[in-house]
C-alpha cells in the first residue's frame, strides 16, 4: 500500500499549536462552568437558575466557548486514539470521519441550546 | 519511501500494550486516553442535558432525575475522578511541552501527585456535594 506524501511542516505546527491550544484552554473553561455551573446553579436550584444562569454574558460565552474548546480537543484524542490502534486502513478512515461527524452534531447541538436558551427563553 | 507497514513485516504495532511490563509511566498514559474517551461520553451526556432544557422541557425533569439517581451518580462519580486525572495528566503534558519536569524522577513524582490529587480532588467533591444535599432540584 502506497503512502500518502507526508503533510506540510505547517499545517503540522498548526495541529500541533491548536493542539496546545485547545487543550490549555480547557482547563480553566472546564474549571470555570463546571464550579460555578454545576456547584452553584444545578446543585442550587431548577431549571430557571440554569437557564439565567446561561442567559448572563459572561456565563452564556464561556459556556458556548467551553463546548466549542471541548469538541475540538475530544475529537483530536478520538481521532489520534483511532490513528493508533485501528490498523485496517478502511476503517481508520471510517472511523476518523465518524469522529468528525459526532463532534460537528454535539457542537451545533450544544451551541443551538445554549443559544435558544439566551435568546428566546 | 519508509519501510514497510509494520502488517505486512508482522512486527507488533504500537504501543505495545500487550508486551510492555506496567508502570506508573504508562499506566497514567492510556489512562489519560480512556478518561479522555469517558470524559467525551460525559459531554456527549452535558449536550443532550442541554437540548433538553432548549427544546424539550417535558425531559429536562426525568433526564434530571436519571442522572442523579444511584446509577446516575455512578456515572457521575466516575466522570468526576476522569476529570481531575485528566486534567493533571494534560497539565503534566502541557509542562513538558515547555521541557518542563522531564528528569525520571520527576515524571515519577508528578505522577503519583496527580494520581493522589485525583482522589483527593474527587473526594473533595462528592463531600461537598452531598452536604448540600437537601437542594431544590435532587
Amino acid at each position: 500500500m502506497p503512502l500518502k506524501s507526508p503533510p506540510s511542516s505547517r499545517s503540522v505546527t498548526r495541529h500541533w499549536v491548536y493542539d496546545q491550544l485547545s487543550s490549555a484552554l480547557f482547563i480553566p473553561l472546564s474549571l470555570y462552568v463546571f464550579i460555578t455551573f454545576f456547584f452553584e446553579v444545578v446543585l442550587g436550584g431548577g431549571r430557571e437558575s440554569v437557564a439565567a444562569w446561561l442567559r448572563s454574558p459572561p456565563n452564556g460565552a464561556a459556556m458556548l466557548l467551553f463546548m466549542a474548546v471541548t469538541v475540538y480537543y475530544k475529537a483530536c484524542w478520538f481521532i489520534t486514539i483511532i490513528k493508533d490502534y485501528v490498523h485496517d486502513a478502511g476503517l481508520n478512515r471510517f472511523g476518523i470521519l465518524a469522529v468528525k461527524f459526532c463532534a460537528w452534531i454535539l457542537a451545533l447541538a450544544g451551541t443551538a441550546s445554549v443559544l435558544k436558551i439566551i435568546v428566546w427563553d | 519511501m519508509p519501510s514497510d507497514p509494520p502488517r505486512r513485516t508482522g512486527r507488533p504495532l504500537s504501543p505495545h500494550l500487550q508486551i510492555y511490563q506496567p508502570q506508573i509511566t504508562s499506566g497514567i498514559s492510556i489512562f489519560h486516553r480512556f478518561t479522555a474517551v469517558g470524559l467525551a461520553g460525559g459531554f456527549a451526556v452535558l449536550v443532550a442535558w442541554l437540548f433538553c432544557l432548549a427544546w424539550m422541557p417535558e425531559w429536562y425533569g426525568p433526564f434530571t432525575d436519571i442522572l442523579i439517581s444511584p446509577a446516575g451518580r455512578f456515572f457521575l462519580f466516575g466522570w468526576t475522578w476522569a476529570y481531575f486525572f485528566h486534567i493533571g495528566a494534560t497539565l503534566r503534558h502541557l509542562a513538558w511541552d515547555m521541557c518542563l519536569g522531564l528528569s525520571l524522577k520527576s515524571v515519577y513524582l508528578t505522577g503519583y501527585l496527580m494520581l493522589a490529587a485525583s482522589f483527593f480532588l474527587t473526594f473533595a467533591v462528592w463531600i461537598a456535594v452531598l452536604w448540600r444535599e437537601e437542594l431544590p432540584c435532587l
